[in-house]
């Protein structure tokens, strides 16, 4: 189920939410298990593609979900959870990369500021957007021939360097690093591809 | 180069980590030129972390984070959250998983009878070429049985006393192996995996420990399989997240690696005071924790007294080497194997169950065998061409015994008249493009009383260039001593009493024939055109072979076939 059904009309799901978000507002702690569920997984989507360099994922999604706990009573049940999530999240965020801003050699450490003022400005894409993307990058992930494929198992799943990667594929380091370059343009190339379609079928 | 050529240099660097500050300097001013560049970098970069989130997906990932995150609740929550840690301590599996393990036992039994169904089409319907594909790279495979630690795959095992077990087969608590040399990888029913590299003196202590009394072994253990040990003689290791080594020596000093996540080691004796180093644990041991690029040799028992080692992360096995895994074989009448099947192999990690029918069949095209022998083995009577003998599926008709060197060729072999290169060469069907792992496989039968590694032989280019070398194969994927390599059926070898020294005459020498009593197996090897110095990508249109003349015995061939490029 990603974010775009969520926000456009109400589902089983939604209602889901809206009991559990009724039962922790009530004292029942143990239901924003269901809450936590439910986003995980388009929150660190959303967050994977946007967070400065250098920052991980997983704790700013963490701040995201403790800090919507926290703010809770703020929240007016009946209206759109996800949307107030997304907006803390997005603050989150802009914490984070205003404290990296005031880190003196952070740039040069982690590339060029234009890099991340692009990410800024992307962050105010939608939130479902990013799940959208993810789950055509799996589709396109599941078009690659083998040979292709091995290079995304070996440097994303199991992570073992480019001199082992040379090794176990016969080329050099630079043949590998260009190999690499090819497949991120062409899942890239595919998800475009794929979004566009999904935009056209849509309109 | 370009400016594009530049940024995918600049960029691929970035994105692996390996920009220094020169390279940071060059890619700022290059997207400060161009905002196509920065639109394409965030382009990539999204799709890189889009990637990684993808890769880390896991089924208890999500229940990891739940419950870290459930653990972060502000104060007065600490009762909930202190509640739902326990039940997960306690009952080590959440409830999702057991769930899913209540599903994929129903799965199991479907699974079974779905495929019991289509053992029986198989056997009644015609025959159609298939390819099945697996991923054996991936250490977190579910174990084929999940209640008892497995034998999951084996490359050149070799254990004292006796054969390997099954693949597959289910190891004895507490029996000591001994793997003289090769590597085995077990399967523990946690999901953790052990991969073990002879020699190694061996236990399985438990369904989550290893015990190792000697040895090397490389430990993956996803979540779910945390706090998997490995005991040694002076230690205990308990994964504290993924991937470590250990090594013990012959004295039992004990060496951890941690590749990933981190390892506690504890020291196995009663007696040692805990010191600051070595604080307390929980049940009184004391213990260091190594984390993520630490490595130490602990030298003694009752004492975590360290020396220091160099941490080095090629000591870790991420998985077996590509090598042929196994083949299927139709049996003739006496229960012998007769005719390939398929031949399953690993290249390039990923395992590859390849028909007979897609594999590209070979032709002798050179033979010298200078003295009288048997050059010939298969039916009573030869067929009208002996020399498809080689490239036909059954693996008791072969081209045997051709000449040999104890020096490999290096420079091209000689083909015609009587001063022609001793051994024998092929050419493929179709050329044979060289991928990952093993291109070509070849088959050779062989006896009790023979080299129980197979006869070594000496693979050669055709046409040498610069970079291009011979390579010598000595001890075969599939020896004497592996479950997988099968009994043959009874055959025929054809003594020629003259010397062979061309494909003509061995077509049409006279020839007397016997039929051998004694049992024969069915040994092979996969050959990687990369250990010729072949290119990857570049293709083969055959290749020579030679005796590699190192006892009295000469190598066998009965089949030599190219494997089909991975697409």
């Amino acid at each position: 189920m990603s974010i775009i059904a969520m926000t456009e009309k109400p589902t089983s799901d939604d209602s889901q939410v809206d009991e559990a978000l009724r039962r922790v507002s009530q004292g029942e702690t143990g239901a924003f298990e269901v809450i936590l569920r439910r986003f995980e997984r388009p929150l660190r989507a959303w967050l994977a593609a946007h967070v400065p360099l250098g920052v991980d994922v997983d704790e700013i999604a963490q701040r995201s979900f403790v800090a919507a706990y926290s703010r809770l009573n703020e929240f007016e049940l009946g209206t759109n959870f996800g949307a107030w999530l997304f907006t803390i999240a997005r603050y989150q965020l802009q914490t984070e990369t205003t404290r990296l801003r005031r880190i003196a050699d952070y740039h040069a450490r982690y590339g060029p500021d234009l890099l991340q003022r692009e990410l800024d400005r992307r962050s105010a894409d939608p939130p479902e957007m990013w799940t959208m993307r993810l789950k055509h990058l799996e589709s396109c992930l599941n078009t690659l021939g083998d040979d292709l494929r091995r290079y995304i198992t070996w440097r994303y799943d199991i992570e073992i360097p480019l001199e082992e990667m040379a090794v176990r594929c016969g080329r050099s380091v630079p043949a590998v690093k260009k190999q690499l370059w090819k497949i991120r343009q062409k899942l890239q190339r595919c998800v475009e591809t794929r979004m566009a379609a999904a935009e056209g079928g849509r309109s | 180069m370009n400016d594009q050529d530049r940024f995918a240099e600049l960029w691929t660097d970035y994105l692996e980590g390996e920009l220094d500050e020169g390279g940071v300097e060059s890619l700022r001013q290059l997207l400060a030129t161009d905002s196509n560049l920065v639109t394409q970098a965030v382009d990539l970069l999204q799709t890189h972390r889009l990637l990684g989130l993808i890769a880390a997906e896991d089924p208890t990932r999500q229940d990891e984070f739940v419950r870290e995150t459930l653990a972060e609740l502000p104060d007065g929550q600490d009762e909930f959250v202190s509640r739902v840690m326990s039940t997960v301590e306690r009952v080590n599996i959440p409830q999702e998983q057991r769930d899913t393990d209540r599903a994929s036992s129903r799965w199991f039994w479907m699974t079974t009878s779905l495929i019991l169904v289509a053992g029986v089409l198989w056997a009644v319907w015609p025959s159609t070429p298939t390819k099945t594909v697996t991923d054996d790279s991936r250490p977190n495979f579910g174990p084929i049985d999940g209640s008892h630690v497995q034998l999951a795959s084996v490359a050149q095992a070799k254990f004292f006393g006796e054969l390997s077990p099954p693949v597959g087969s289910t190891l004895t608590l507490q029996r000591e192996y001994v793997l003289m040399s090769g590597l085995i990888k077990v399967a523990f029913p946690t999901g953790a995996s052990a991969i073990l590299e002879g020699p190694a003196v061996f236990r399985i202590a438990s369904n989550d420990s290893l015990a190792l009394d000697v040895g090397n072994c490389s430990v993956y253990a996803p979540a779910g399989a945390e706090g998997f040990r490995v005991e040694t003689p002076v230690t205990r290791v308990i994964d504290r997240g993924t991937r470590f080594t250990v090594y013990v020596g012959e004295t039992s000093e004990t060496e951890v690696h941690v590749i990933e996540g981190a390892a506690d080691v504890y020291d196995t004796g009663r007696n040692s005071p805990p010191s600051e180093e070595s604080p307390k644990s929980v049940d009184g041991g004391s213990y260091k924790r190594l984390t993520v690029g630490q490595a130490r040799r602990f030298v003694d028992r009752g004492t975590l007294d360290t020396d220091t080692v160099d941490f080095d992360a090629s000591f870790y096995r991420h998985e077996l080497p590509d090598r042929v895994i196994s083949y299927e074989a139709l049996q003739a009448s006496d229960g012998g194997a007769e005719n390939l099947k398929s031949v399953t192999v690993q290249r390039g990690g990923n395992v590859y169950r390849l028909p007979v029918e897609e594999l590209i069949s070979t032709r002798v095209t050179w033979f010298k065998g200078s003295e009288p022998r048997a050059f010939l083995c298969g039916n009573e009577l030869l067929p009208a061409s002996r020399l498809d003998f080689l490239s036909d599926a059954s693996l008791v008709t072969g081209v045997i015994n051709p000449d040999g060197s104890h020096e490999p060729l290096t420079t091209d072999p000689v083909m015609t008249g009587e001063n022609g290169t001793p051994g024998m060469a092929v050419r493929f069907e179709r050329p044979v493009v060289n991928g990952p792992g093993a291109d070509v496989v070849f088959f050779e039968l062989q006896t009790f009383v023979n080299p129980s590694e197979g006869d070594a032989f000496h693979v050669s280019p055709l046409s040498f260039r610069d970079g291009l070398k011979s390579h010598t194969i000595r001890k075969y994927d599939l020896t004497m001593e592996s479950t997988e390599a099968q009994d043959l059926t009874n055959f025929y070898v054809h003594f020629i009493s003259q010397s062979v020294e061309s494909p003509s005459q061995l077509d049409g020498r006279e020839y007397t024939s016997q039929q051998q009593s004694v049992r024969f197996r069915g040994l092979a090897v996969g050959i990687d055109l990369s250990d010729l110095g072949y290119r990857n990508g570049e293709t083969v249109d055959g290749l020579f072979f030679q005796d590699a003349l190192d006892d009295g015995h000469r190598v066998d061939p009965v089949f030599v076939a190219g494997l089909p490029e991975i697409k």
